[in-house]
C-alpha cells in the first residue's frame, strides 16, 4: 500500500520536475560549457573529477579541525547554492498544497523528497561517488568514508533546511559540522561517538525545526516592518514602480544577495589588484575586464524583473502603460544597481588622477552603454542568452581595450 | 454625458491554441449596468480581456468612449478599468501599493471616492497585507477598489461578486446603480440575484457567439 502511495507521488514529481527544472537546465548550460573551459584538464571529466578531489580533501589527514569545519561549510554552502535555482521544481508546485491536505503517510512524503533531492543532486552525487572509490580501500581506515557519508548527509539536510525554510535546523548543520571536524582530528573510539553525534544533532534540529514551524514558528522580519515599513509606505506614493522593481529584487533574497555580493566582491578585487599593479598600463584592461564580467552578473536582474511580472502581465495590460515602458524602467534600474561598482571601479583612477575626465566618463557611458544593451540577449536570447551575452561583453571589452591603450 | 456608446467592439475574435473561441464578435454599450450572462468556458472571461486590452484579439476592434484600443491604447486604457476574476498582482505587492501603482499609471491621485471604498469594503487594516496574505475576497475587494483610480468611463469587472461578504456585495451592487449614469459597465456573473438587483441589463453570451457564427467568414 505505502510503496503503491509512494509510486503514484514520486510519479507526479518527477513529472513535474522534469518539466519545471528542464527549462532551467536548457537555460544554465552555458555555465556547465564555461566551467568546462575553466577548469584545467580533459574537458567535462575534469570538472567532475575536480570536485571528488575537494570532497576527498575534505576527510584527509593532516588539516587542523578549523579547515576541516572550514571546508566542510564551503561544501554545504556550495550544496545549497547548487539547490537553490531548482527550488520551484522541488517543491511540486501548487498541487503539493492541495495533496498536503490529503492523508499521506509521513514515510511516504520523506521517502519522495528523498528521492527527488538525489536526483537532484545527480551530478553532485557522480563526484561525491568517485570521490568515495578514492578513499575506499579494505587496508584503510573505515572512518574517513563514514566521514564523507556524514558530510554529505549533513550537506543534504542543509539543502532540505533552505528549501522548507526550517532555518532553525541550520544550527544543527553547524555543530554537525563542527563535530565532524573535531572527529576527524581526534584519535581513538572517541571519534565516531563525535560523527554519531554529528547526524543525530542535524537530525534533532531539522525536527526540532519541524515542530517549530507547526507551532507557527516566527518569520524573518519582513520589509514591511519598523523604519523600513515606512520608507516603504513613501516610496509607494513617490515612485510605486521603483517599489515594484525593489520587491521583485527582494523577492528572491539569495539570489540577489549572491549576485550582487558577487559584484561588490568583483569590483573590490579588480581594484586591489590595480593597486599591486601600481595603476600602471595593466589597471585600465583590468578595470574593463572587470566590468565586462560585472555587467553579466547585473543583466541577470533584467530577467529577476521580467519573470516577477509574468504573473501580472494580463492585468498590466489593461493599464495605459506604452509598450516600452517596462523595458526603460527596467533597464534604468539595473543602470541604478550598477552605480555602485562603477564607483569602486573608477573612483581610484579618478582620485589619483591617473585618467583625464574625459576618459573616465566615456568609459562610464560606454559601460552603461553595454549593460543596457545586454538586455536584449537576457530577455530575448532564450536558451542561448549566456553565450551572446557573453559575446556582447567580449567585443565590448576588445573595443574598450583597444580604444583606451591609444 | 453623451448617450452613445462608450464601449464598442467590432468583428471581435478569439482563440486559444488553434481553437477558435469565437469571431466576428460585435456590442455596443452606452453608459448604464451591463450583465453578461453565459454557461462556463464560454469565453465571457476572454471577452472581457479582448475588451480591457489585456489580451490581444485575433481579429477586430474595439472602442473605449470613442477611442480606439489599438490605434491608442493609452489613452483608452485611461478610461477604462478592468478587475480579473483571480488576483494576478505580485504577491509581495501590499493593497495600499497597488493602490498607489495603478493612480501613477493613470497619472491621477486617490480620490474621496476610492477612500470612501475602502472604507465600505472595511479594507483599512489590509492596505499594508500583502496579496499572498490575503483572503479572495479581500483580494477582490482592493482590485475593485482600483478599478474606481481615475474615473473611468468604461467598468470591465469579471465575476465582481466572487468571494465578498454579505455586506460588501450590497455595498457593490449600490456603487453599480450610482455609477450606471456615468460610465458603461460590463460585468460577468452566474447569479441572478445580484444581477437584479444592480438592475443589470442581461447579454446572453450565446447570442453575442450566435450573431458572430451567423457573419460570413
Amino acid at each position: 500500500m505505502l510503496a503503491t502511495m509512494y509510486a503514484r507521488l514520486i510519479r507526479l514529481r518527477l513529472h513535474w520536475y522534469m518539466r519545471t527544472n528542464g527549462e532551467l537546465v536548457l537555460r544554465h548550460w552555458q555555465w556547465f560549457v564555461l566551467a568546462c573551459l575553466i577548469v584545467p584538464g580533459p574537458p567535462i571529466v575534469s570538472v567532475f573529477l575536480n570536485a571528488a578531489s575537494l570532497l576527498a580533501a575534505s576527510v584527509s589527514p593532516g588539516a587542523t579541525p578549523a579547515q576541516h569545519f572550514f571546508i566542510a561549510t564551503v561544501i554545504d554552502v556550495a550544496a545549497v547554492l547548487w539547490i537553490l535555482p531548482q527550488r520551484h521544481a522541488l517543491s511540486g508546485g501548487s498541487f503539493m498544497r492541495y495533496a498536503d491536505s490529503l492523508p499521506l503517510p509521513r514515510v511516504v512524503r520523506l521517502g519522495v523528497e528523498a528521492t527527488l533531492l538525489a536526483v537532484a543532486n545527480g551530478v553532485i552525487l557522480v563526484s561525491a561517488g568517485i570521490a568515495g572509490a578514492q578513499i575506499l580501500s579494505p587496508l584503510r581506515d573505515p572512518y574517513a568514508p563514514c566521514c564523507l557519508l556524514a558530510l554529505l548527509c549533513l550537506a543534504a539536510i542543509a539543502q532540505q533546511a533552505i528549501l522548507t525554510r526550517r532555518w532553525i535546523a541550520l544550527i544543527g548543520i553547524i555543530l554537525g559540522n563542527g563535530a565532524v571536524a573535531a572527529g576527524l582530528a581526534a584519535p581513538g573510539g572517541g571519534r565516531w561517538l563525535l560523527l554519531t553525534a554529528a547526524l543525530g544533532g542535524a537530525g534533532i534540529g531539522m525536527l526540532s525545526a519541524t515542530r517549530f514551524k507547526r507551532a507557527g514558528g516566527t518569520r524573518w522580519p519582513g520589509l514591511d516592518s519598523g523604519a523600513v515599513g515606512s520608507g516603504l509606505r513613501i516610496l509607494a506614493r513617490r515612485d510605486p514602480v521603483l517599489l515594484v522593481q525593489c520587491k521583485a529584487v527582494a523577492e528572491r533574497p539569495a539570489t540577489t544577495i549572491l549576485r550582487f555580493g558577487t559584484v561588490i566582491a568583483l569590483a573590490l578585487g579588480a581594484d586591489r589588484l590595480m593597486a599591486i599593479f601600481d595603476f600602471d598600463e595593466r589597471a585600465l584592461p583590468t578595470a574593463i575586464l572587470a566590468m565586462a564580467a560585472i555587467s553579466l552578473l547585473l543583466a541577470g536582474f533584467y530577467r529577476v524583473l521580467r519573470d516577477a511580472r509574468i504573473a501580472m502581465s494580463s492585468y498590466l495590460a489593461a493599464l495605459p502603460l506604452p509598450s516600452h515602458y517596462w523595458p526603460i524602467r527596467d533597464t534604468k534600474f539595473v543602470l541604478l544597481l550598477n552605480g555602485v561598482p562603477l564607483v569602486i571601479l573608477l573612483s581610484p583612477q579618478i582620485m589619483r588622477g591617473l585618467l583625464s575626465l574625459l576618459i573616465v566618463l566615456g568609459l562610464a557611458v560606454a559601460y552603461q552603454v553595454l549593460l543596457a544593451l545586454l538586455r536584449w540577449p537576457v530577455v530575448h536570447g532564450g536558451r542561448r542568452s549566456l553565450l551572446y551575452g557573453v559575446l556582447l561583453t567580449g567585443l565590448w571589452s576588445g573595443a574598450a581595450i583597444a580604444a583606451v591603450s591609444r | 454625458m453623451s448617450d452613445g456608446p462608450v464601449l464598442v467592439c467590432e468583428g471581435l475574435g478569439a482563440s486559444y491554441e488553434g481553437h477558435e473561441i469565437f469571431r466576428s464578435l460585435n456590442c455596443s454599450l452606452a453608459t448604464g449596468v451591463h450583465a453578461l450572462r453565459g454557461t462556463n468556458g464560454i469565453g465571457k472571461s476572454t471577452l472581457l480581456r479582448l475588451l480591457a486590452g489585456a489580451q490581444p484579439a485575433d481579429a477586430g476592434r474595439v472602442w473605449i468612449d470613442g477611442i480606439d484600443l489599438m490605434e491608442a491604447p493609452e489613452d483608452a486604457k485611461r478610461r477604462l478599468s478592468y478587475v480579473p476574476d483571480e488576483s494576478p498582482i505580485y504577491p509581495f505587492m501590499t493593497g495600499e501599493e497597488l493602490l498607489h501603482f495603478v493612480a501613477a499609471v493613470k497619472r491621477t491621485g486617490i480620490d474621496a471616492t476610492v477612500d470612501g471604498l475602502i472604507g465600505a469594503f472595511d479594507l483599512g487594516r489590509h492596505l499594508r497585507t500583502r496579496f499572498d496574505a490575503m483572503s479572495l475576497g479581500t483580494r477582490k475587494k482592493m482590485l475593485l477598489c482600483a478599478a474606481w483610480i481615475g474615473t473611468p468611463r468604461v467598468l470591465l469587472l469579471d465575476e465582481p461578486s466572487n468571494g465578498l461578504d454579505l455586506a460588501s456585495r450590497g455595498h457593490l451592487v449600490r456603487l453599480l446603480q450610482q455609477w450606471r449614469h456615468q460610465c458603461a459597465i460590463l460585468f460577468s456573473a452566474h447569479d441572478d440575484v445580484f444581477v437584479s438587483a444592480c438592475g443589470a441589463a442581461v447579454i446572453e453570451m450565446r447570442s453575442l457567439l450566435d450573431a458572430g457564427r451567423n457573419v460570413p467568414a
